[in-house]
């Protein structure tokens, strides 16, 4: 059970919010809601839990007239009603709803912006201990240190180590990382809990899934992005999807008297700079007109205006391939919000051509190309174009002639987007373009110099096509006993290096169980049995 | 909280870790007896409790006390760690390091302190009751600093942020998953979580109680 808890006093502020409707809509469009209209909620935190006293819910969504500043309060609150405080949703009404539009319009905005947080919280897995880091929004001093009503805590992200990849050189998520918080060391990936700024950038860009921070885990923004372009439905007019940064969420261009069209919905992230292409186009596959990114109001710390903006470039140049208007993403810069003047295109979403919504977790690393393929599916089913471009979410590897199999390329690659496939006729490298982000790893492993090529592009033939073969040779089998021991191409590398070297017969001609014999017999051994086996044998 | 005054954080702490150290021992009716009390000394700081984020831990444990029955832990004390296959309550059950190393670091760790193990105990040094009792013991020593020179406190706040970082941090959490493992709906479980997620919270704690000493003037405040 979910329930939703509304301040009353969002019937005031501004026009106000019909919470009566939005309580009934929510109840009878999500089955496991429990709506309440809290009297003051916003100003007594303390009335959470003797409101759910008698429900145990298991999820929690808070509608509030301002985004709460005593986060601490909250939190005492939270907990005080048995639940996570980590996994509660609170959704400013006020500023999304009901000071910024008219009471039909901040109802219904009201309704989906409520459905869609509540999508949020059903959707995030129990955090851990170790997740929850506390954070000083006060000025630190001894007496605040002894009385603890400051203290609130905000998740940090922490690396699953079955699933992180850093054992087979995997540091995407510390290259990511704007404040150097994540570095790996002896395969395992360490977080300097107090650098971290839990900006989500390592969620992204780790192609496992292996880094889980609570609240911005791709599973619950898709399920936010879906509710809530399901509940805004056309009554808000086309629905805009603003990814907003957690540090000026809810600012819409409400600065001087600016406001936004009834149908941007703000979908708040850590870091909008944590937003893939992949979110930004799945969001208009799932229904929506168009996509803004909204950094913070008074820039990103991190500097990251330049990725995002490359980000948008690129998501741009795939809209071109699609045939649909560029402007359907659109990145405002920080500091004053024009929102009306942006030009965001108001084009009907490609869900809604394409007839079904791709299918669940496409927003998730390793699924990314599945969006790409119902994307072009929209658009021309056997069109087959490519874009390279420094922020493609894909790579595609490419293997020049004379490519030993020698297996450091897959031994690198922490996607498995390269493997190597043994089968009786021999042994090849297979290349999985869906799975390459691209990382480089497998260049960089290559002992052959300038072997391996790789191309940041996004190739919708090579996507459809799936895995292919990059490099094949037939076994060499053992001139003894006649096991296949390596490669033809590599035994023909090592016999190339080896020319002048009076055991290289040995080596390219036997396996390592008989070669140890012949070896015997070469450095002078003489005539005799060694392993068991005679030496006689081996020269037939 | 504020109410309760200065150096109630201290003493917040001494109490939780005195509470963990007694229920980690075998459950006999006088250390249930000093669990009960303790846990009523510390319902006084729900307040502050909440303030933390092992306080849903901490609100299961309680009631598990309050509730009984207590002769069932008996059992559960035993099956969990005296008979085997058993999930020791110690370090050396899950250090990567040498047992021997992590005995001796324990013993210098208690020496530096000014504080022994006493033949009595009959608990080795790396034992959880033991390390929790340690912990107990630095934070009686920083409530009494925190009334004299803030030189103290923070010489016992690096101790205490040494000791949780070389010591509980590494292991309890892994203790508590194998606890889980071993019988999911024991009290013991639920205990174990709770001292996972407090000695992890508690390093929180300690890191921004250095901070504020660092920036903060070394004017005493009165307890």
């Amino acid at each position: 059970m979910i329930a939703i808890l509304l301040c009353a006093d969002l019937e005031t502020p501004g026009a106000g919010i019909d919470l009566a409707a939005v309580a009934t809509w929510l109840e009878g469009t999500i089955p496991q809601a429990r709506v309440q209209v809290v009297p003051d909620l916003c100003g007594h935190p303390g009335r959470i839990a003797p409101s759910l006293a008698q429900r145990a819910p298991e999820r929690v969504v808070l509608g509030l007239c301002t985004r709460p500043r005593a986060r601490a309060d909250l939190q005492r609150a939270m907990r005080r009603a048995g639940l996570d405080p980590l996994l509660v949703e609170t959704v400013d009404l006020g500023a999304c709803a009901a000071r910024a539009h008219p009471r039909a319009h901040a109802t219904a905005r009201a309704r989906a912006l409520l459905a869609g947080a509540a999508a949020r919280a059903c959707t995030a897995q129990p955090t851990r201990p170790e997740q929850a880091r506390p954070v000083a929004r006060v000025p630190l001093s001894r007496r605040a240190l002894l009385h603890l009503a400051w203290l609130d805590y905000e998740s940090v992200p922490v690396v699953a180590a079955d699933r992180c990849r850093a054992g087979r050189g995997c540091a995407l998520c510390a290259d990511a990382c704007p404040r150097a918080a994540l570095r790996v060391v002896d395969g395992t990936v360490e977080l300097d809990r107090q650098t971290c700024t839990a900006c989500g950038l390592c969620v992204t860009a780790c192609p496992s899934g292996a880094v889980e921070l609570p609240g911005a885990m791709p599973a619950q923004i898709e399920a936010q992005l879906a509710a809530l372009l399901e509940a805004a439905g056309s009554e808000l007019g086309p629905p805009v999807i603003v990814f907003t940064c957690r540090h000026s969420p809810g600012d819409l261009g409400t600065r001087r008297g600016e406001t936004h069209p009834p149908g941007w919905l703000p979908v708040e992230v850590p870091c909008v700079a944590m937003v893939p292409p992949a979110w930004l186009l799945g969001t208009l596959a799932l229904g929506a007109a168009g996509v803004v990114v909204l950094p913070a109001a008074a820039g990103c710390p991190d500097g990251t205006a330049a990725q995002v903006a490359a980000r948008v470039d690129y998501c741009r140049a795939v809209l071109r391939r699609l045939g649909e208007p560029p402007e359907r993403v659109t990145a405002l810069p920080a500091g004053n919000r024009p929102a009306r003047r942006t030009g965001v295109s108001a084009a009907p979403g490609l869900a809604a051509a394409a007839g079904p919504r791709p299918s669940e977790g496409f927003l998730a690393p390793g699924s990314w190309a599945r969006l790409f393929l119902h994307l072009a599916s929209v658009s021309d089913p056997t069109a087959a174009w490519h874009i390279a471009h420094p922020h493609s979410p894909f790579g595609v590897v490419d293997v020049g002639p004379g490519c030993t199999l020698c297996g450091s390329c897959v031994r690198a690659c922490p996607t498995d987007a390269l493997t190597l496939a043994h089968d009786a006729a021999g042994v090849a490298v297979v290349f999985a373009p869906a799975l390459c982000v691209g990382c480089g790893r497998c260049v960089s492993a290559c002992p052959e110099a300038g072997m391996l090529r790789l191309e940041r592009v996004t190739d919708l033939a090579r996507l459809r096509a799936g895995p292919a073969t990059l490099a094949h040779s037939p076994h060499r089998r053992c001139a003894h006993c006649g096991a296949a021991f390596a490669a033809e191409a590599m035994v023909g590398r090592i016999a190339a290096l080896l020319a002048d070297v009076a055991t290289a017969d040995v080596v390219t001609r036997y396996c390592p169980d008989c070669r140890a014999v012949a070896g015997g017999r070469l450095s002078g051994g003489g005539p005799g049995v060694r392993g068991g086996i005679p030496l006689a044998a081996l020269e037939g | 909280m504020g109410a309760a005054g200065t150096g109630t954080l201290a003493v917040l702490r001494e109490t939780l870790y005195r509470l963990l150290a007694v229920l980690l021992l075998y459950p006999t009716p006088a250390r249930l007896r000093t669990a009960t009390v303790l846990a009523d000394a510390l319902a006084v700081h729900d307040d502050a409790l909440a303030a933390l984020p092992c306080y849903l831990q901490w609100r299961r444990v309680r009631t598990a006390i309050e509730t009984g029955p207590h002769t069932v832990l008996e059992d559960e004390f035993a099956r969990l760690f005296l008979v085997p296959p058993r999930t020791p309550p110690c370090e050396t059950a899950y250090s990567v390091a040498e047992p021997q190393w992590v005995l001796a670091d324990l013993t210098g760790e208690y020496a530096a302190a000014g504080a022994a193990l006493a033949a009595e105990v009959g608990e080795p040094p790396d034992a959880a009751t033991v390390e929790l009792e340690f912990m107990a013991y630095l934070c009686g020593r920083e409530r009494e600093a925190w009334g004299h020179h803030a030189a103290d406190a923070a010489a016992v706040l690096a101790r205490e942020h040494r000791f949780l970082q070389r010591h509980l941090v590494r292991w309890m959490p892994a203790f508590a998953h194998d606890v889980a493992c071993a019988a999911p709906k024991s009290f013991y479980a639920q205990l174990a979580d709770m001292a996972g997620a407090f000695v992890l919270c508690d390093r929180d704690l300690v890191d921004l109680a250095r901070t504020c000493l660092r920036r903060t003037a070394a004017v005493p405040l009165r307890a």
